[in-house]
Formats: structure tokens, sequence, C-alpha cells
């Protein structure tokens, strides 16, 4: 009885998993248009369509907070975590909290574009904002891949070994097949950033299912 | 694999993370092996069998015999 309902509940910690990694990437946009209107209105440049976005993304970014506290995407308090497994997911957390950061950083950086979605764009980027994320992308964030890697246990360690390699079976067939039909002139141009997202968007998934099946 | 990982932990009144505490591995794993799907690495089934205090043979089964 109580074997069947921890086996139910590592699928719950999968849905909880997942909600808080979408919760995260909707909080980060959210925050980046409440930084960048605020900035906008402060300097004068309001206007009742800036104000409105300015009160949907703070009803946003408070609607992910609760959400994440709703969710409680951590183990029981009265759970005991082997010391690896609580590295590896405080490492992972940290990375999470990162990748908040550079979200929040490039949305404020391109609100004043004024499109929805223009912080996942090809439009130019000041440096002041870029180098910094430059930083933190290449430094430090390969650092923390690399202790996360010493940390994780072998069930976890096969589970990213194969979404990897779905990934990279995906970037084996989708970059040559884009490329060859935009010559053909089927398609526009490949997107770089279009095919990472998808590729890491497979990788992801096949990490995740492999981990929690 | 066929395995009597869960019912070695049952005896002993172990709940899956008091199990992956023992084996330095996250509950996620535990509940891999068990439930088949996840064999575990020959290091691994070491330690299991250690813990346990029986020989790898008497916790898992390959189904050939």
């Amino acid at each position: 009885m109580m074997a069947m309902s921890e086996e139910r509940s590592v699928g719950r910690m999968a849905l909880k998993v997942v909600g808080t990694a979408v919760l995260i990437l909707v909080f980060a946009y959210s925050l980046g248009v409440v930084v960048g209107a605020s900035e906008a209105l402060l300097e004068g440049r309001g206007g009742p369509a800036r104000i409105a976005r300015l009160a949907v993304a703070l009803v946003s970014v408070a609607g992910c907070v609760w959400g994440v506290i709703y969710l409680r995407p951590w183990p029981r308090r009265d759970e005991p975590v082997a010391p690896r497994t609580r590295k590896a997911n405080n490492l992972l957390l940290l990375s999470g909290v990162l990748g908040g950061v550079i979200g929040v950083a490039l949305a404020t950086a391109t609100i004043s574009m004024d499109e929805p979605l223009a912080m996942f764009s090809n439009g130019p980027i000041a440096p002041a904002i870029v180098v910094p994320v430059l930083a933190v992308w290449l430094l430090i964030v390969p650092l923390i891949s690399w202790q996360w890697h010493r940390s994780v246990d072998e069930h976890e360690a096969e589970a990213y070994r194969f979404g990897g390699l779905a990934g990279l079976y995906l970037y084996a067939f989708l970059a040559p097949a884009w490329w060859l039909a935009a010559r053909g002139g089927l398609v526009p141009a490949p997107d770089t950033m279009v095919i990472y997202a998808i590729v890491l968007g497979v990788w992801g998934i096949g990490w995740f299912w492999r981990r929690y099946r | 694999m066929n395995n009597r990982l869960k019912v070695l932990r049952a005896e002993r009144n172990w709940s899956q993370a008091e199990l992956a505490l023992r084996l330095d591995v996250s509950r996620q794993a535990v509940n891999a092996i068990e439930t088949g799907k996840h064999d575990p690495s020959l290091p691994l089934a070491f330690r299991i069998a250690r813990l346990f205090n029986q020989s790898i043979e008497e916790i898992f089964n390959d189904g050939h015999e």
C-alpha cells in the first residue's frame, strides 16, 4: 500500500516539476514586462495600453508566485534526501534561478520593442545586457552543469543521456533538412534559436520522461 | 529484470526515501529499480546486496533460471 502510494507520488512530483518550470518561464517574462513597462511609465512614455500591460504582468507575477507555493515542487520536510541528491537538486534550482535572471534581463532589454514576444526575436540588444548575460552563460552555467553531473545518481544520468541522444538525433535530421528546404525555396532561412529551442525541448522531454515514467 | 527490492524494503519498514538515503541515490531511482524500469549498475547492485546482507543473485533475477 505504502509502495503503491509512493509510485503515484513520483508521478505527482513529475507534474509539479513541469508546472514549476512553466511558471518560472512565465514569471521571468512577466517580471521583465513589469520592469520595462514601469520604466516607460516613469519616463512619461505611458499610455492606456502600457498601463494595461503592466497590470496584466503584475497579476501574472503574483499568480506565478502563488502557483509555485501551491505546487510545492520540493521534497516533504520529513522525507530524507541523500546528500548527493540534495546537492543535485540545489544546483538545478540555482540554474533555474539564473535562467530566471537571464529571462528577466532579456525581457527588460527588449520591452521597448513593443512586441509581446520581442524577447525571443533576433532584434538587437544593448551590449550592457548582453555582456553580463554571456558571462553568466559561458562561465557560471558550465561550472554548475559540471558540478551537477558529478552529483546526480546513475538513474538521472541515464535519463539525461537518453534525452541528449534524442535531441542530438533530432538536430542531425532537422538542421540539414531545414537548410536544404530553404535552399530549395520551400521555407525561410534556418533560424538557429528556433532549432535550439526545439532540440532543447525534446532533450528535456526525453530526460523528464525517463526520470519520472 | 525482476528483483525483490520492494519486499526487502517492506520487511524493514523503510520508505523509498529511506532506502534511497541509505543507497545515496534519489527516491526516483529506487522507484525505477523496484518497478523494473531501471537496471542498476554493478556498483549499485553490490551496494544494495551489502545493505540487505544478501548476494546479488538473491535480490535480482534476469529470468534465465
